[in-house]
């Protein structure tokens, strides 16, 4: 068995941040004939300067605020992104769990779904039909997975990608915050679930807003800034100082309202 | 650099290739809803070329004094011609736009959303040859089995084109949305400068017959009506310049995916 690894060098993520719709290609040809200049697309560096390494059996804790890089980060990481700049090495199989927003065919009921997602983790037609079972059970939805999941309530949906997205045998497992939605009974199902994920994860990236639950989980963790990293140490070490930084954001702003 | 170029050609369609039953499923699914598997859904779908021929062939008879059995399976091969073409491009510009949130989950060889579409109004498209195979029959009552083997290499180079196309297709309409609506008024243009619902001999009459000539889309449909209508057997000539207009549009599209693949998911 070869190593598990992840290594990333001083590597950059910039794009433009051109919303769908935002040139017609009336507009660029128009903008190329008349020779004017178009108008500037907004550049996004959304991650700068990006260097770590993640060995086999090591667990990585990402926290910063929203819009810090994180969920790029392991966006990247999964390989959705290609670095701009520097060099970002995987070595291991990747399962992702982001957030369960899962490419579903709507017509299709939810246990051909299970099939589309297996088939996506290339698995093979007989492959797939062995997991079947134990995913659709994990669902605990019944009947309804031979109905299409345009019916599906949220909740139906959550259920489902959860079972799926967690039927994986992981290597290096990356995690984005997902235990969002769901009935309280299932909550408690998909937590137990997780952690025997991550028992069975070679590596592990995780993002999350709760530092307690990544205090407990993680043996290190990298504080976020915009694009940069402001801090990678212990837990406790990376928290603190994130923490402190926290309390004197609230002391500043609270001081810009008192004023 | 050739040879680099090559080995990252193969590896990509081994990358595509891994990922085989997720699309083949997927196409399989959409025929079947499409189906319902029964004969009368097939029918359904082949209502608007069907109709189209019908109402057309009986016109064209009173105005033009054409022979219905002559127009009909003309028309037909050139409707299902043109079918493949159009809803290659139509299903390509959405191809990506509509995988959104598989795309956003892990990296996956863009093609095949393109392909999915194509692959789906490819069969269609066959079914339509064969009925126009069956409406040649009755009038000629003799079967040309070298001219139908002959398709064969056609068929294959117009998958190539139809592909190519609409991976290009899929590109532009996720960077400028406005492509799909382009695309529609350009080919409403383009179908009439096709000899599609009208016999070719009607532009070598007027003096637009260069047309025939320049129009690869005349070509390739001309391709497709010499063996099936006729028994003729395009000559290798014709072929070379099949295989060119295919190659055109493939070698843009493997341009565009090695450039821009990467890039898609900033502009989605």
């Amino acid at each position: 068995m070869s190593i598990r690894r992840i290594f990333l060098d001083d590597v950059h993520l910039t794009f433009q941040a051109r919303t769908r719709g935002s040139i017609s290609l009336k507009d660029f040809v128009m903008h190329k004939l008349l020779r004017r200049p178009a108008p500037p697309i907004p550049t996004v560096q959304a991650l700068r300067g990006i260097s770590f390494e993640l060995h086999d059996g090591e667990r990585l804790g990402i926290i910063g605020h929203n819009g810090a890089g994180k969920s790029t980060l392991l966006r990247l990481l999964a390989g959705v992104y290609k670095p701009t700049r520097g060099r970002c090495e995987i070595h291991g199989r990747i399962s992702s769990l982001f957030e369960l927003q899962l490419g579903f065919e709507s017509d299709a009921t939810g246990r051909e779904n299970i099939r589309y997602r297996g088939y996506l983790q290339r698995e093979t037609p007989k492959s797939i039909e062995a997991k079947l079972e134990s995913i659709a059970a994990f669902t605990e939805l019944g009947p309804a997975l031979d109905m299409p999941i345009r019916y599906y309530s949220s909740g139906m949906l959550v259920r489902l990608a959860f079972s799926i997205a967690t039927s994986v045998d992981p290597e290096l497992l990356l995690i984005d915050e997902v235990l969002a939605a769901g009935d309280m009974a299932f909550l408690e199902k998909a937590r137990r679930r997780m952690r025997e994920l991550m028992d069975r994860a070679r590596a592990m990236v995780v993002v999350s807003h709760d530092l307690s639950a990544i205090g407990k989980m993680c043996d290190r963790v990298i504080w976020l800034h915009q694009g940069e990293i402001r801090k990678m140490g212990t837990p406790t070490e990376t928290i603190s100082a994130y923490s402190r930084y926290m309390k004197e954001l609230a002391q500043q702003q609270a001081m810009i309202e008192a004023a | 650099m050739l040879i680099a170029c090559c080995r990252s050609v193969i590896n990509y369609f081994a990358l595509l290739w891994s990922f085989r039953y997720f699309w083949s499923n997927l196409v399989k699914a959409e025929l079947q809803r499409r189906y319902r598997r029964s004969l009368f859904g097939l029918g359904w779908s082949m209502l608007q070329p069907l109709s189209m021929t019908l109402v057309l062939g009986v016109v064209y008879r009173k105005i033009f004094n054409i022979s219905f059995w002559d127009f009909a399976p003309m028309l037909l091969c050139g409707l299902a011609f043109w079918n493949m073409f159009s809803q290659s491009i139509f299903r390509g510009c959405e191809s990506f736009v509509n995988s959104e949130s598989y795309i956003r989950q892990q990296p996956l060889p863009l093609v095949m959303f393109p392909l999915r579409g194509v692959l789906t109004t490819g069969f269609h498209f066959l079914i339509s040859l064969g009925l126009t195979l069956l409406l040649v029959w009755p009038v000629n009552m003799v079967f040309y089995p070298w001219a139908l083997l002959s398709l064969m290499p056609t068929l294959t180079l117009l998958f190539i084109f139809c592909w190519s196309i609409a991976i290009l297709a899929s590109f532009a309409h996720t960077y400028f949305p406005d492509t799909q609506h382009l695309a529609e008024v350009s080919l409403q243009a383009l179908m009439f400068l096709t000899p599609i619902m009208y016999p070719p001999a009607m532009l070598e009459r007027s003096n637009l017959g260069w047309l025939l000539q320049y129009n690869p889309l005349a070509i390739l449909v001309e391709m497709l009506r010499g063996p099936i209508l006729r028994g003729e057997v395009p000559e290798l000539f014709t072929y070379g310049i099949a295989a060119l207009i295919a190659l055109v549009p493939a070698l843009l599209a493997g341009w565009v995916v090695s450039r821009y693949e990467d890039q898609v998911i900033f502009a989605l």
